[in-house]
């Protein structure tokens, strides 16, 4: 009766066989989907709500959810304060520079495991793999007498170069692998027909056509070093080198429990722009993470 | 050359050394060697590092010196912090990891019912998961307040008196497991989801011309078919609740009385405000280890369980 349910169903969601059961468990779906949902967004609508409030209303009981009146005072309380902007333009910084040598190595290296015939090339590529297995955690005293020996202690150095190298360049070395290994290699063999030089090939034709793996592995990588927190908990010390998730751990010692309103008003600000770039890369980047978990 | 004469193993052999242009080996190194030298140098050296400084006695005015097993020694024999902290991880991991894969999986499996408002969902789930560990911890702080956060507040409309969360041994640690459960909770979904949708349709449908009811769907097509996300997506989790420092750093900072104190906490005491550095090295090689024994464990599980409808 029901083998056909482009026939048996008049509306769009009878037409998927999983979920023609009764509208009622949609009705509980959508209760439970809705409660979650808000649960997970709470604490956001807070931190706005809270940095919208004047100074000693934040502790209102019970809770106020509107501001009355909003005011715009504690954004100008945090940006005004010189090391907050300066916490703001070091994780930019380190971000950036973070992003680029990871996206150039990662991607040559991928060219070369994919595209390039040589001895032991599985072999290195399982060992690269394995390293995955390591975490920062773990090589954070060993790294830091690195940096001490290097002369990068307190320098943002410390952060971006072993974050470079770290199991994030792993990751994203995948992510370029499974990308150029869906590409063909006739593409090569044209470029060599040409007598373009395997540099030449992996510029002008490879590179351009991985435009999604680089996507992905730019939000991964931004994420990783905008969020990253024990390093620079660890190997900075001036507070004028902190990055934000460092500056705002630290606001409470600095300023104490008394600014609340001007504490979130900080979090607000320095959650903006993964926000943003995630509302506008989302489909591409939720996307990817679920394919590096199906695969 | 005749060709014809070769054996079937050695002709691919000869294939690949004929495809091999002059010059592959030396474009391979010169792409490879930037990545692969910095991996070693500042992730495998350090790991190898971190294993030889587990066998010192090390702080920051002396040189190393070797000590053989001895911080090994102590740790498990007699630093009653270390056994708290072990255990703590493993309460964190065993409170963590089933309510993040249970909860994922219930809140995959809804969302792949409905159609409507489903994308909006998933990147209102997501949304924890790319906001920083601090400062989601931080908004969590006042949830938690005893005075007046939101968890009591509620907990008061429905009558009901609630614990000093975050400043009470016996409630911190789950007020810790619960702030990181819904902080990462959006990626397991996200990517049980995608598996779910991948699913094909015909084997609901065979299913329920065998009249399977949506319990027997469930349990026969749906699990199954999971079984590769769920174990990666598991074993994500662990390794990464073994790894837990941001929220226990900001919201109980290891307290109260070593109620939260887990290994990386501890790692970062010893390294960074005692300058143990020998013992601290092997605190992180005990993490290592491990997370290097569970990896084993999903590998030959996976074999074992997952593959074998193949």
């Amino acid at each position: 009766m029901r083998a056909n349910p482009q026939i048996s169903g008049g509306s769009g969601a009878a037409l998927r066989p999983a979920h023609r059961s009764a509208g009622s468990s949609r009705v509980i779906a959508y209760f439970f989907l809705t409660g979650l949902g808000l649960v997970l967004i709470l604490p956001f609508v807070w931190m706005l709500s809270t940095s919208l409030k004047h100074p000693g209303t934040e502790f209102y009981y019970p809770p106020q959810w509107i501001p009355q009146p909003p005011t715009l005072q504690n954004y100008l309380t945090a940006v005004s304060r010189a090391d907050f902007l300066r916490s703001y333009y070091n994780s930019i910084k380190v971000a950036v520079l973070t992003l680029l040598p990871t996206i150039l190595l990662t991607s040559l290296a991928a060219y070369a495991l994919v595209k390039l015939r040589f001895k032991g090339r599985n072999h290195i590529f399982f060992l690269i793999v394995m390293l995955i297995m390591v975490p920062q955690e773990v090589t954070l005293i060993p790294n830091l007498l690195l940096m001490k020996g290097l002369g990068w202690l307190d320098t943002h150095s410390a952060l971006i170069v072993p974050n470079i190298f770290g199991s994030g360049a792993v990751f994203a070395l995948f992510v370029m692998r499974q990308n150029m290994l869906s590409l063909p290699d006739s593409l090569i063999e044209a470029g060599k027909i040409d007598g373009a030089t395997h540099w030449q090939i992996y510029t002008r034709i490879i590179f351009p056509l991985t435009k999604s793996a680089v996507a992905t592995v730019s939000i991964f990588t931004l994420m990783n070093s905008w969020n990253d927190f024990i390093y620079p908990l660890v190997y900075l010390n001036s507070s004028d080198k902190y990055t934000l998730p460092l500056a705002i751990a630290m606001f409470q010692q600095a300023y104490g429990m008394t600014e609340w309103t001007v504490w979130m008003a900080a979090s607000t600000v320095s959650i903006l722009p993964l926000l943003i770039a995630f509302l506008f890369a989302q489909k591409q980047f939720i996307d990817s993470m679920a394919l590096t978990g199906v695969k | 050359m005749t060709v014809s004469k070769l054996t079937s193993v050695a002709a691919p052999v000869l294939q690949r050394t004929r495809n091999r242009l002059p010059g592959e080996g030396a474009w391979a190194t010169c792409f490879l060697l930037p990545l692969l030298a910095g991996l070693m140098v500042f992730l495998l050296l350090p790991l190898l590092v971190s294993g030889y400084l587990s066998f010192t006695s090390y702080n920051v005015l002396e040189a190393p010196r070797w000590i053989g097993p001895q911080n090994y020694r102590e740790l498990f024999g007699q630093d009653p912090m270390f056994h708290k902290a072990l255990l703590n991880t493993l309460i964190f991991a065993a409170g963590l990891v089933p309510a993040n894969m249970l909860l994922a999986l219930v809140t995959s499996v809804l969302l792949n019912q409905v159609r409507r408002l489903a994308a909006f969902f998933r990147s209102v789930y997501f949304i924890p998961v790319i906001t920083s560990e601090v400062v989601f911890s931080v908004v969590w702080l006042w949830i938690w307040n005893y005075d007046y956060g939101l968890v009591n507040y509620v907990l008061k409309m429905l009558g009901l008196t609630g614990p000093n969360w975050l400043g009470d041994s016996s409630w911190a640690m789950l007020a810790v497991i619960v702030t990181r459960l819904l902080k990462n909770l959006g990626m397991n979904v996200v990517i049980i989801l995608a598996a779910l949708q991948s699913i094909p349709g015909m084997y609901y449908e065979a299913a329920e011309l065998d009249g399977a009811g949506w319990f027997k769907k469930f349990l026969h097509v749906t699990l199954p078919e999971l079984g590769p996300v769920i174990f990666l997506t598991l074993m994500v989790t662990i390794i990464g609740a073994f790894k837990v420092f941001g929220s226990i750093y900001v919201l109980t900072g290891g307290g109260p009385a070593g109620a939260t104190n887990v290994l990386v906490m501890y790692l970062y005491q010893l390294g960074f405000k005692t300058f143990e550095y020998g013992k601290a090295s092997a605190v992180g090689m005990v993490i290592f280890a491990l997370i290097l024994a569970l990896t084993l464990v999903q590998w030959l599980l996976r074999k074992k369980l997952v593959y074998q409808e193949e």
